[in-house]
């Protein structure tokens, strides 16, 4: 659905050239919620708005529903960015309007008319879960209510993509959860595309199918979710996670301290439904004493994680590793 | 004696009103332009910017007093004679459209940057951002500084006066200071001070009324 192919961004600034995007490609299949993770400065908010070219990219193919919006003139490009929603950070809703006429705002622009604006704007407050503040101003709405306004006007023509510019970044923890359910539920409904910038792994690990880490204008790993949690490659990645699980602290499990050796072991839910520990210290010769454990609900599946330190013999341990990895789950020594 | 002040307050009323009309008319789209051809604005045109801001900034350095005078010639090709409470509307209007511009300025870079991108995200042209996003959005601020334009009206059509216009400013002048008719100057001020809070008052409550922020 979409399709990124070596899309570069530069910035001039007094003469320094700053490479806020480098020889970026990606795919988006139909349907999929697609997170770029990183940190502030990483270059994602400008990957996203070359999308839509808010931010003309450098070079660089982009190809949205088969339409290479690179090569789009002005006319076109404004047509097509109808069939692209958006939503951003600080939900950008018109002050002076009212919930209805914000919603009605990219409907006004497909001139359509005032009968079907304002069934279609009843519809989308259901969809929201908004119909009681329809002729509200946006001072009047918490954060959370302004940016479900937001995600309305975002899908209010139709779009087959929708693009989230840090959607949620500014919300509290529990009004996040409810507007990730939201475009969880739309995405389900009307099997929308969406791609979701952000820095917070807990937004990833909630909805996202399939995750890019990008760090200093770079994709540097590309995984599905399930994959990246139990299975990290770069050292940000794991960073990342690591931010989430906090009862995960590897650094104060100081190896040096115990008498065997400690590994962390990395399962997905099908493993974590079956009693592995127990069979391990009963039918090899071995002590299992777990240190540190946790588990993440991802959208698809869940990732459990156990630090834990092994005792007896080494080829009863190797032995125990092989079992454990026949059993999918991800072993690595600390 | 309400007669003598009555005619005066109505050509003053006169001055004042068709003068802000004609600067807004001139005004508006002038202060539209100078936004949205900013630098990093809808319609960026930094050469076009910078000659029609500098048309602006001498209009506006020009004290109003030899404004009048330079006009003299311009005032009698449009209203055919040079002095009069109609041919003080040229340069009262003339004088308050760059004010009116810049006030159209400022009140639109008051508007969250966040929300004209959203609107390009949406795909509007630059005419209905205009329309429905910045006209509406900066509104509050517009009526604020429309009134501030009436009060300054007030006051530079009693100098208009001063060469003969006519209206309250033609008034006190003629009876306050040539006349020693202190009585009637006072009454004159008096008037002129229940015009300029009137404005006021009524301007900053419309203000806030519409304001939804």
């Amino acid at each position: 659905m979409i399709e990124l192919i070596g899309v570069s961004k530069e910035f001039k600034n007094g003469g320094k050239k700053i490479i806020a995007a480098k020889d970026v490609s990606l795919k988006v299949e139909e349907g999929e919620i697609y997170g770029i993770i990183g940190l502030s400065g990483a270059g994602k908010s400008t990957l996203i708005r070359c999308i839509n070219r808010l931010e003309e990219p450098t070079s660089g193919q982009i190809i949205v529903d088969g339409v290479d919006i690179t090569s789009l003139n002005k006319n076109e490009l404004r047509e097509s960015r109808k069939d692209i929603g958006m939503i951003f950070q600080h939900f950008n809703l018109l002050a002076q309007k009212t919930v209805y006429e914000n919603i009605a705002f990219p409907l006004k622009l497909k001139n359509m008319n005032k009968k079907e604006i304002e069934n279609r704007v009843d519809e989308l407050l259901k969809i929201i879960e908004l119909e009681d503040k329809k002729y509200s101003y946006p001072s009047q709405l918490s954060g959370g209510q302004k940016q479900r306004v937001a995600i309305a006007r975002a899908i209010a023509t139709n779009p087959k993509v929708l693009l989230s510019d840090e959607g949620t970044s500014a919300l509290d923890p529990k009004t996040t959860h409810s507007i990730l359910k939201l475009l969880q539920d739309i995405r389900n409904k009307f099997n929308i595309t969406i791609i979701m910038i952000t820095h917070q792994m807990e937004v990833v690990k909630e909805v996202c199918d399939r995750v890019a880490i990008m760090e200093n204008g770079e994709i540097i790993e590309e995984n599905t979710v399930e994959t990246l949690f139990s299975n990290p490659r770069t050292k940000t990645a794991k960073t990342f996670i690591n931010t989430m699980s906090t009862d995960i602290e590897e650094d104060i499990i100081n190896p040096g301290d115990f008498k065997g050796k400690i590994y962390r072991l990395t399962y997905l839910g099908d493993s974590a439904g079956r009693p592995l520990i127990s069979r391990l210290s009963r039918e090899y010769n071995i002590d299992v004493n777990i240190l540190s454990g946790n588990i993440n609900k991802l959208q698809s599946n869940n990732v459990g994680y156990l630090i834990v330190e092994l005792e007896g013999s080494e080829l009863e341990i190797q032995r125990a590793i092989e079992f454990l990895n026949y059993n999918k789950v991800n072993m690595e020594v600390i | 004696m309400a007669d003598l002040f009555l005619l005066p307050t109505l050509q003053t009323l006169y001055m004042v009103s068709l003068s802000t009309i004609f600067a807004l008319i001139i005004g508006f789209p002038i202060g539209v332009l100078l936004y949205i051809t900013e630098e990093g604005s809808i319609w960026e045109n930094k050469i076009f910017n910078g000659i029609l801001g500098g048309i602006v900034n001498i209009f506006r350095s020009v004290p109003f007093l030899i404004l009048m005078t330079i006009l003299f010639p311009f005032t009698k090709l449009i209203v055919g004679k040079r002095i009069g409470i109609t041919a003080a509307l040229v340069p009262l209007s003339i004088s308050a459209a760059p004010f009116i511009a810049r006030i159209m300025e400022s009140s639109m870079k008051e508007i969250d940057r966040g929300v004209i991108e959203s609107s390009l995200a949406m795909g509007a042209t630059v005419g209905e951002i205009i329309k429905m996003v910045l006209i509406p959005e900066s509104l509050p601020s517009i009526v604020a500084g429309i009134t501030l334009t009436i009060i300054n009206l007030i006051g530079y059509s009693a100098m208009a006066g001063a060469i003969g216009a006519g209206g309250l400013g033609d008034l006190a002048i003629r009876y306050g200071l040539h006349r020693y008719q202190a009585d009637v100057m006072m009454v004159t001020l008096v008037i002129i001070v229940i015009l300029v809070q009137g404005v006021q008052f009524i301007g900053t409550r419309l203000a806030s009324k519409i304001d939804r922020r």
